[in-house]
Protein backbone atom coordinates (compact mmCIF):
# COMPACT_ATOMS: atom_id res chain seq x y z
CA UNK A 1 0.00 0.00 0.00
CA UNK A 2 1.34 3.26 -0.84
CA UNK A 3 2.75 4.82 2.74
CA UNK A 4 1.02 8.11 2.27
CA UNK A 5 -2.52 5.99 2.37
CA UNK A 6 -1.82 4.80 5.89
CA UNK A 7 -2.61 7.61 8.42
CA UNK A 8 -2.57 5.89 11.48
CA UNK A 9 -1.08 2.64 12.40
CA UNK A 10 0.38 0.67 15.00
CA UNK A 11 3.79 -0.61 13.75
CA UNK A 12 1.92 -3.82 13.16
CA UNK A 13 1.48 -4.27 8.75
CA UNK A 14 2.58 -7.36 8.95
CA UNK A 15 0.22 -8.49 11.36
CA UNK A 16 -2.93 -6.95 9.86
CA UNK A 17 -1.56 -8.37 6.63
CA UNK A 18 -1.47 -11.95 7.51
CA UNK A 19 -4.80 -11.63 9.02
CA UNK A 20 -6.24 -10.16 5.97
CA UNK A 21 -4.61 -13.02 3.83
CA UNK A 22 -6.84 -15.27 5.80
CA UNK A 23 -9.60 -13.66 4.89
CA UNK A 24 -8.85 -14.28 1.33
CA UNK A 25 -8.02 -17.73 1.53
CA UNK A 26 -11.69 -18.14 2.44
CA UNK A 27 -13.01 -16.48 -0.65
CA UNK A 28 -14.23 -18.08 -3.40
CA UNK A 29 -11.55 -18.89 -5.99
CA UNK A 30 -11.50 -19.20 -9.70
CA UNK A 31 -11.71 -23.18 -10.55
CA UNK A 32 -8.50 -24.46 -11.52
CA UNK A 33 -9.34 -27.63 -12.83
CA UNK A 34 -6.74 -29.46 -12.48
CA UNK A 35 -6.84 -32.85 -11.19
CA UNK A 36 -4.49 -31.86 -7.92
CA UNK A 37 -6.44 -28.87 -7.09
CA UNK A 38 -9.45 -30.60 -7.58
CA UNK A 39 -8.97 -33.02 -5.55
CA UNK A 40 -8.09 -30.26 -2.65
CA UNK A 41 -10.44 -27.97 -3.63
CA UNK A 42 -13.40 -31.03 -2.65
CA UNK A 43 -11.63 -31.66 0.51
CA UNK A 44 -11.68 -28.16 1.69
CA UNK A 45 -15.41 -28.05 0.85
CA UNK A 46 -16.09 -31.65 2.80
CA UNK A 47 -13.62 -30.49 5.57
CA UNK A 48 -14.86 -26.80 5.66
CA UNK A 49 -18.59 -29.21 6.38
CA UNK A 50 -17.23 -31.37 9.09
CA UNK A 51 -16.18 -28.43 10.64
CA UNK A 52 -19.26 -26.68 11.08
CA UNK A 53 -21.27 -29.87 12.33
CA UNK A 54 -17.94 -30.63 14.98
CA UNK A 55 -18.16 -26.69 16.23
CA UNK A 56 -22.39 -26.81 16.47
CA UNK A 57 -21.82 -30.32 18.40
CA UNK A 58 -18.94 -28.51 20.52
CA UNK A 59 -21.84 -25.67 21.14
CA UNK A 60 -24.36 -28.00 21.67
CA UNK A 61 -22.04 -29.91 24.44
CA UNK A 62 -20.99 -26.76 26.18
CA UNK A 63 -24.97 -25.78 26.40
CA UNK A 64 -25.67 -29.05 27.87
CA UNK A 65 -23.09 -28.93 30.53
CA UNK A 66 -23.98 -25.65 31.58
CA UNK A 67 -27.50 -26.56 31.77
CA UNK A 68 -26.37 -29.80 33.62
CA UNK A 69 -28.26 -32.13 31.51
CA UNK A 70 -25.06 -34.56 30.86
CA UNK A 71 -24.30 -37.35 33.67
CA UNK A 72 -20.37 -37.58 34.24
CA UNK A 73 -20.32 -41.00 31.45
CA UNK A 74 -22.14 -39.08 28.67
CA UNK A 75 -19.30 -36.05 29.13
CA UNK A 76 -16.50 -38.53 29.20
CA UNK A 77 -17.96 -40.05 26.22
CA UNK A 78 -19.06 -36.84 24.43
CA UNK A 79 -15.33 -35.46 25.23
CA UNK A 80 -14.12 -39.15 23.56
CA UNK A 81 -15.60 -38.23 20.42
CA UNK A 82 -14.99 -34.44 20.03
CA UNK A 83 -11.62 -34.88 20.85
CA UNK A 84 -10.87 -37.84 18.51
CA UNK A 85 -13.20 -35.65 16.41
CA UNK A 86 -10.43 -33.16 16.48
CA UNK A 87 -7.69 -34.95 16.12
CA UNK A 88 -8.58 -36.69 13.34
CA UNK A 89 -9.56 -33.29 11.18
CA UNK A 90 -5.82 -32.54 12.53
CA UNK A 91 -4.52 -35.66 10.39
CA UNK A 92 -6.88 -34.54 7.59
CA UNK A 93 -5.95 -30.58 7.19
CA UNK A 94 -2.03 -32.08 7.07
CA UNK A 95 -2.66 -34.34 4.39
CA UNK A 96 -4.32 -31.92 2.46
CA UNK A 97 -2.25 -29.03 3.14
CA UNK A 98 -4.90 -27.13 4.70
CA UNK A 99 -4.58 -24.38 6.91
CA UNK A 100 -7.36 -23.77 9.95
CA UNK A 101 -8.70 -20.09 7.90
CA UNK A 102 -9.01 -22.11 4.81
CA UNK A 103 -11.88 -24.12 6.31
CA UNK A 104 -14.71 -21.37 5.39
CA UNK A 105 -17.00 -20.79 2.83
CA UNK A 106 -17.77 -16.66 2.16
CA UNK A 107 -21.94 -17.17 1.00
CA UNK A 108 -21.61 -13.46 0.14
CA UNK A 109 -24.50 -11.51 0.87
CA UNK A 110 -24.98 -13.71 3.84
CA UNK A 111 -21.12 -13.31 5.31
CA UNK A 112 -18.83 -15.90 5.72
CA UNK A 113 -20.05 -19.43 7.21
CA UNK A 114 -18.26 -19.58 10.31
CA UNK B 1 -15.60 -2.25 -26.11
CA UNK B 2 -15.47 0.26 -23.37
CA UNK B 3 -13.77 0.19 -19.58
CA UNK B 4 -16.32 2.68 -17.34
CA UNK B 5 -14.37 3.70 -14.59
CA UNK B 6 -16.68 5.79 -12.51
CA UNK B 7 -19.69 8.11 -13.35
CA UNK B 8 -18.94 11.79 -12.42
CA UNK B 9 -20.38 15.10 -11.30
CA UNK B 10 -19.73 16.84 -14.68
CA UNK B 11 -20.39 17.15 -18.37
CA UNK B 12 -17.47 19.14 -18.90
CA UNK B 13 -15.15 16.95 -21.25
CA UNK B 14 -12.42 15.61 -19.95
CA UNK B 15 -8.95 16.71 -20.92
CA UNK B 16 -6.88 13.39 -22.44
CA UNK B 17 -4.42 13.02 -19.49
CA UNK B 18 -5.20 9.87 -17.85
CA UNK B 19 -4.33 6.65 -19.81
CA UNK B 20 -6.63 3.65 -19.67
CA UNK B 21 -6.78 0.51 -18.78
CA UNK B 22 -5.43 -0.79 -22.23
CA UNK B 23 -3.23 2.45 -23.26
CA UNK B 24 -6.26 4.50 -24.72
CA UNK B 25 -7.04 7.77 -22.69
CA UNK B 26 -9.92 8.41 -20.26
CA UNK B 27 -12.72 10.38 -21.82
CA UNK B 28 -15.67 11.06 -20.48
CA UNK B 29 -19.45 10.16 -21.97
CA UNK B 30 -21.84 13.06 -20.88
CA UNK B 31 -25.29 12.62 -20.27
CA UNK B 32 -27.36 15.90 -18.95
CA UNK B 33 -24.90 17.16 -15.98
CA UNK B 34 -22.96 14.01 -15.47
CA UNK B 35 -20.64 11.44 -17.35
CA UNK B 36 -19.24 8.54 -17.39
CA UNK B 37 -15.29 8.37 -17.45
CA UNK B 38 -14.64 5.51 -19.70
CA UNK B 39 -11.44 4.47 -22.19
CA UNK B 40 -11.81 1.77 -25.11
CA UNK B 41 -10.45 -1.27 -24.67
CA UNK B 42 -9.54 -4.22 -26.88
CA UNK B 43 -9.78 -6.92 -23.88
CA UNK B 44 -12.98 -8.38 -23.21
CA UNK B 45 -14.10 -9.81 -19.93
CA UNK B 46 -13.33 -13.60 -20.15
CA UNK B 47 -9.34 -12.32 -21.28
CA UNK B 48 -9.64 -9.68 -18.91
CA UNK B 49 -6.72 -9.45 -16.77
CA UNK B 50 -7.62 -9.84 -12.13
CA UNK B 51 -4.95 -9.01 -10.71
CA UNK B 52 -2.61 -6.45 -8.73
CA UNK B 53 -1.09 -4.73 -11.29
CA UNK B 54 -4.26 -3.95 -13.04
CA UNK B 55 -6.03 -3.12 -10.11
CA UNK B 56 -3.09 -0.60 -9.49
CA UNK B 57 -3.78 1.08 -12.65
CA UNK B 58 -7.32 0.92 -12.26
CA UNK B 59 -6.93 2.41 -8.60
CA UNK B 60 -4.55 4.88 -10.19
CA UNK B 61 -7.21 6.26 -12.65
CA UNK B 62 -9.67 6.37 -9.60
CA UNK B 63 -7.74 8.55 -7.91
CA UNK B 64 -6.92 10.65 -9.89
CA UNK B 65 -10.43 11.21 -11.50
CA UNK B 66 -11.35 11.77 -7.60
CA UNK B 67 -8.96 14.69 -7.37
CA UNK B 68 -10.85 17.00 -9.67
CA UNK B 69 -14.58 15.08 -9.10
CA UNK B 70 -17.19 14.26 -7.41
CA UNK B 71 -17.35 10.51 -8.55
CA UNK B 72 -19.21 7.07 -7.65
CA UNK B 73 -16.44 4.38 -8.51
CA UNK B 74 -17.64 1.48 -11.16
CA UNK B 75 -16.57 -2.30 -9.91
CA UNK B 76 -13.22 -3.35 -11.85
CA UNK B 77 -14.00 -4.80 -15.13
CA UNK B 78 -17.04 -2.81 -16.05
CA UNK B 79 -17.33 -3.06 -19.90
CA UNK B 80 -19.81 -2.18 -22.44
CA UNK B 81 -19.93 -2.31 -25.66
CA UNK B 82 -20.35 1.36 -27.17
CA UNK B 83 -20.93 4.65 -26.00
CA UNK B 84 -24.60 4.10 -26.88
CA UNK B 85 -24.79 1.86 -24.37
CA UNK B 86 -22.96 4.28 -21.59
CA UNK B 87 -26.17 6.86 -22.64
CA UNK B 88 -28.44 4.20 -21.87
CA UNK B 89 -27.36 3.22 -18.76
CA UNK B 90 -26.62 7.02 -17.35
CA UNK B 91 -30.39 8.05 -18.78
CA UNK B 92 -31.98 4.75 -16.85
CA UNK B 93 -29.87 5.30 -13.78
CA UNK B 94 -29.81 9.28 -13.69
CA UNK B 95 -31.77 9.76 -10.64
CA UNK B 96 -30.06 7.75 -9.08
CA UNK B 97 -26.80 8.45 -10.08
CA UNK B 98 -27.46 12.04 -8.65
CA UNK B 99 -29.05 11.38 -5.41
CA UNK B 100 -26.09 8.81 -4.81
CA UNK B 101 -23.20 11.99 -6.20
CA UNK B 102 -25.09 14.33 -3.86
CA UNK B 103 -24.57 12.03 -1.10
CA UNK B 104 -20.26 11.46 -1.14
CA UNK B 105 -20.01 15.28 -2.39
CA UNK B 106 -17.31 17.04 -0.33
CA UNK B 107 -16.47 13.90 1.32
CA UNK B 108 -13.83 10.96 1.42
CA UNK B 109 -13.75 7.35 2.55
CA UNK B 110 -11.45 6.29 5.36
CA UNK B 111 -10.84 2.57 6.14
CA UNK B 112 -9.99 1.63 9.93
CA UNK B 113 -8.80 -1.53 11.04
CA UNK B 114 -8.67 -2.76 14.89
CA UNK B 115 -6.58 -5.86 15.90
CA UNK B 116 -6.94 -7.53 19.06
CA UNK B 117 -4.59 -10.37 20.19
CA UNK B 118 -6.15 -12.75 22.81
CA UNK B 119 -2.99 -13.84 23.50
CA UNK B 120 -1.31 -10.43 24.19
CA UNK B 121 -3.50 -10.12 27.41
CA UNK B 122 -1.61 -13.58 28.63
CA UNK B 123 -4.42 -16.20 27.69
CA UNK B 124 -3.58 -18.95 26.22
CA UNK B 125 -6.18 -21.32 24.40
CA UNK B 126 -5.45 -24.92 26.14
CA UNK B 127 -4.36 -22.89 29.03
CA UNK B 128 -7.36 -23.84 31.36
CA UNK B 129 -7.64 -27.84 30.51
CA UNK B 130 -4.26 -27.38 32.64
CA UNK B 131 -6.09 -25.53 35.61
CA UNK B 132 -6.39 -27.23 39.11
CA UNK B 133 -9.99 -27.37 38.61
CA UNK B 134 -9.24 -30.06 35.98
CA UNK B 135 -6.37 -32.53 37.99
CA UNK B 136 -7.70 -35.77 38.75
CA UNK B 137 -10.16 -36.02 35.74
CA UNK B 138 -9.85 -38.24 32.77
CA UNK B 139 -8.27 -36.89 29.64
CA UNK B 140 -11.65 -36.88 27.73
CA UNK B 141 -13.45 -35.12 30.35
CA UNK B 142 -10.45 -32.44 31.03
CA UNK B 143 -10.77 -32.12 27.25
CA UNK B 144 -14.37 -31.44 27.24
CA UNK B 145 -14.10 -29.44 30.63
CA UNK B 146 -11.14 -27.37 29.51
CA UNK B 147 -12.94 -26.42 26.30
CA UNK B 148 -15.65 -25.31 28.98
CA UNK B 149 -13.64 -22.81 30.27
CA UNK B 150 -11.50 -21.37 27.35
CA UNK B 151 -15.20 -20.66 25.89
CA UNK B 152 -15.69 -19.07 28.93
CA UNK B 153 -13.17 -16.77 29.49
CA UNK B 154 -13.52 -16.06 25.73
CA UNK B 155 -17.26 -15.35 25.82
CA UNK B 156 -16.60 -12.13 28.98
CA UNK B 157 -13.16 -10.95 26.73
CA UNK B 158 -15.05 -10.96 23.53
CA UNK B 159 -18.01 -9.05 25.51
CA UNK B 160 -15.74 -6.37 26.64
CA UNK B 161 -14.14 -6.18 23.23
CA UNK B 162 -17.66 -5.71 21.61
CA UNK B 163 -18.57 -3.05 23.87
CA UNK B 164 -15.15 -1.48 23.52
CA UNK B 165 -16.12 -1.89 19.37
CA UNK B 166 -19.04 0.46 19.65
CA UNK B 167 -17.33 3.00 21.86
CA UNK B 168 -15.09 3.21 18.78
CA UNK B 169 -17.36 3.10 16.13
CA UNK B 170 -19.84 5.47 18.07
CA UNK B 171 -16.83 8.02 18.32
CA UNK B 172 -16.33 7.52 14.44
CA UNK B 173 -19.81 7.46 13.95
CA UNK B 174 -20.37 11.32 15.43
CA UNK B 175 -17.82 12.71 13.39
CA UNK B 176 -18.61 11.03 9.95
CA UNK B 177 -21.71 11.74 7.85
CA UNK B 178 -21.87 7.96 7.13
CA UNK B 179 -20.41 4.64 8.50
CA UNK B 180 -20.51 1.41 8.47
CA UNK B 181 -18.58 -1.64 10.27
CA UNK B 182 -18.19 -5.38 10.94
CA UNK B 183 -17.14 -6.94 13.89
CA UNK B 184 -14.82 -9.67 14.15
CA UNK B 185 -13.95 -10.04 10.45
CA UNK B 186 -11.36 -12.82 11.66
CA UNK B 187 -10.30 -14.04 15.10
CA UNK B 188 -7.95 -10.83 15.52
CA UNK B 189 -9.55 -8.06 12.97
CA UNK B 190 -12.35 -7.45 15.59
CA UNK B 191 -13.32 -4.26 13.73
CA UNK B 192 -13.13 -3.50 10.08
CA UNK B 193 -15.05 0.16 9.54
CA UNK B 194 -15.35 2.43 6.56
CA UNK B 195 -16.59 6.05 7.19
CA UNK B 196 -17.48 8.65 5.09
CA UNK B 197 -16.18 11.86 6.31
CA UNK B 198 -16.68 15.71 5.21
CA UNK B 199 -13.34 16.96 3.57
CA UNK B 200 -13.02 19.58 6.52
CA UNK B 201 -13.32 16.83 9.08
CA UNK B 202 -10.16 14.61 7.88
CA UNK B 203 -7.50 16.09 11.12
CA UNK B 204 -10.58 15.78 13.70
CA UNK B 205 -11.45 12.01 12.58
CA UNK B 206 -7.56 11.01 12.44
CA UNK B 207 -6.69 12.81 15.63
CA UNK B 208 -10.30 11.20 17.24
CA UNK B 209 -8.67 7.78 16.15
CA UNK B 210 -4.92 8.76 17.53
CA UNK B 211 -7.02 9.38 20.71
CA UNK B 212 -8.21 6.27 20.77
CA UNK B 213 -5.08 4.16 20.11
CA UNK B 214 -4.26 5.94 23.22
CA UNK B 215 -6.92 4.55 25.37
CA UNK B 216 -6.81 1.13 24.15
CA UNK B 217 -3.53 0.19 24.31
CA UNK B 218 -4.13 -3.57 24.06
CA UNK B 219 -5.76 -3.15 20.71
CA UNK B 220 -3.76 -2.36 17.47
CA UNK B 221 -4.78 0.33 14.63
CA UNK B 222 -4.70 0.60 10.99
CA UNK B 223 -6.43 3.79 9.89
CA UNK B 224 -6.13 4.80 5.98
CA UNK B 225 -7.07 6.57 3.36
CA UNK B 226 -8.56 9.20 1.76
CA UNK B 227 -10.17 6.53 -0.67
CA UNK B 228 -12.83 6.80 -3.75
CA UNK B 229 -16.38 6.06 -1.87
CA UNK B 230 -16.32 2.63 -2.52
CA UNK B 231 -18.53 1.23 0.50
CA UNK B 232 -20.78 3.76 -0.16
CA UNK B 233 -22.14 3.10 -3.54
CA UNK B 234 -25.87 2.82 -3.86
CA UNK B 235 -27.32 -0.08 -5.15
CA UNK B 236 -28.99 -0.17 -8.17
CA UNK B 237 -32.41 -0.93 -9.40
CA UNK B 238 -32.91 -2.94 -12.45
CA UNK B 239 -31.14 -5.81 -14.23
CA UNK B 240 -28.17 -4.05 -15.26
CA UNK B 241 -25.51 -6.74 -14.27
CA UNK B 242 -22.54 -5.02 -15.68
CA UNK B 243 -23.03 -1.93 -13.82
CA UNK B 244 -23.26 -3.89 -10.24
CA UNK B 245 -21.00 -2.13 -7.86
CA UNK B 246 -18.82 -2.49 -5.27
CA UNK B 247 -20.65 -2.66 -1.00
CA UNK B 248 -19.04 -3.87 2.47
CA UNK B 249 -21.22 -6.81 1.90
Amino acid sequence: MNESKVLVNSESLNEFAEELNKIDSALPQRINADSKNVEKGLAKLVLTLVELIRKLMEEQAMRRIEGGSLTDEEIEELGETLMKLENKMQELKEIFGLKDEELNLNLCPLGDLM
Amino acid sequence: MKCIYAILDSSQKLDPVFEGMAGSFVYNVVYKDISAAVSDSDIDKSSLEVGPECALVYERIIEGLMAKHTLLPMRFGTLVKEDNEIIGILEKHYNEFISNLGQVRGKREYGLKVLFNIEDTGFKPNDARGSEQLQGVSPYKKYLLGKLMEHKIEEVMMNKIDAIIEKINNSLGELSFLSKFKKRVTRKIILDGVYLVERGEKDIFIRKVKELKESYQNLKFLLTGPWPPYNFILPLSGEDSYVKNGSMN
